[in-house]
């Protein structure tokens, strides 16, 4: 990879569709994370977003009486209460901000909120300076 | 999400609405996201108000001694129902992508350069990426304004110049774009318009003939 005299290096963790276009990020293990992040570690961080998301996608009772209620207040009871996939972006950005603190940072890795970028990719910032050997930059 | 902080390097917090790349405009501190040109939304809302206005001063007065009062009851229930609705939809953010980070661009520059056969014509070719969904193979099409493979019936507004997400439609009645975020709204804003003038008009009906 050109990328490494750059401080940064930035891996693109992209969308899996193969189960439909619900949201769900690829669990491929990238290998610039290698020797940082154990592979178990990165997966279960995933597989716990993906799971957050599938909740929150998920048709139950819960949701319609949500949305019944909210119709029946011509969405004026929206201005004070969050809907259940508000709640879940809410509780994927605290995890994320919680792995990252604990796992990620310490490693010289972020993991950003998927939010951030629309739900399209999954970014991870790798910072390099943990690698003095490099030459030159 | 409008009301998002960035938080620089600087000493002052910039919100995400006031570097905003595409052509919308916000009011109330980012709490309110509307297309540029929003004449048309202000004669819609005089159109609904007015005509409305003039039916609860006439109609219902006679209409409310003479037949039952709940005939004004419904229909203010209506007018209210049609006003949230239509401020639902204009004021609120239709499924905008935020645009790609220049480092993201970069990287599916590169990552086209590879993949293109070796440099024999200088001009790029348009992009797609191929997913598969569900068995089926889906070409994803690249946004060349906001740098990004625009996800399944995703779709760029050039009047906002944004992509949204679901696209439907930019709707110059309502002053926005209409997508995944608040598509709901405005088909539920239509519908209670539909019930609105077939109730105004069967009760002017009514007041005619009685």
């Amino acid at each position: 990879m050109d990328a490494q005299c750059s401080p940064h290096t930035k891996v693109f963790v992209q969308r899996d569709f193969t189960d439909g276009i619900s949201v769900r990020f690829q669990t491929r293990y990238p290998p610039e994370l290698e020797g940082r992040i154990d592979r178990s570690t990165y997966e279960r961080t995933i597989n716990k977003i993906n799971e957050m998301f599938a909740e929150a996608e998920s048709l139950g009772s819960k949701t319609y009486c949500e949305s019944c209620f909210a119709c029946m207040s011509a969405y004026i009871a929206l201005t004070c209460m969050d809907t259940l996939y508000e709640k879940t972006l809410k509780k994927v950005r605290h995890y994320l901000e919680e792995q990252n603190q604990n796992i990620f940072m310490p490693r010289g890795v972020m993991l950003i909120d998927p939010a951030e970028r629309g739900l399209r990719i999954l970014e991870i910032d790798i910072s390099s300076v943990e690698t003095p050997q490099q030459p030159g930059c | 999400r409008a009301g998002i902080q960035a938080k620089t390097k600087m000493a002052k917090a910039v919100r995400r609405w006031e570097v905003f790349p595409g052509k919308n405009k916000f009011y109330c501190n980012g709490r309110i996201m509307m297309a540029r040109q929003a004449g048309v939304f202000y004669l819609t809302c005089a159109l609904i108000i007015v005509t409305s206005g003039l039916f609860f001063a006439f109609d219902c007065v006679y209409l409310a001694q003479n037949v039952t009062p709940t005939i004004p009851a419904i229909g203010g229930a209506l007018f209210i129902f049609v006003m949230a609705t239509l401020l639902r939809t204009s004021f609120s953010d239709p499924g905008v992508i935020p645009r790609a980070s220049t480092d993201e661009a970069a990287e599916m520059e590169r990552q086209q350069a590879v993949n293109s056969s070796p440099p024999g014509s200088y001009r790029p070719p348009p992009r797609t990426k191929e997913v598969v969904i569900k068995g089926q193979v889906i070409k994803l099409k690249y946004c060349f304004t906001c740098k990004i493979f625009r996800p399944p019936r995703a779709s760029h507004c050039s009047l906002c110049d944004n992509c949204v997400e679901r696209f439907d439609h930019h709707c110059p009645w309502v002053g926005n774009c209409v997508g995944r975020r608040n598509y709901r709204y405005f088909y539920l804003f239509i519908l209670s318009l539909s019930l609105l003038c077939i109730y105004i008009f069967a009760c002017a009906l009514t007041n005619l003939i009685l």
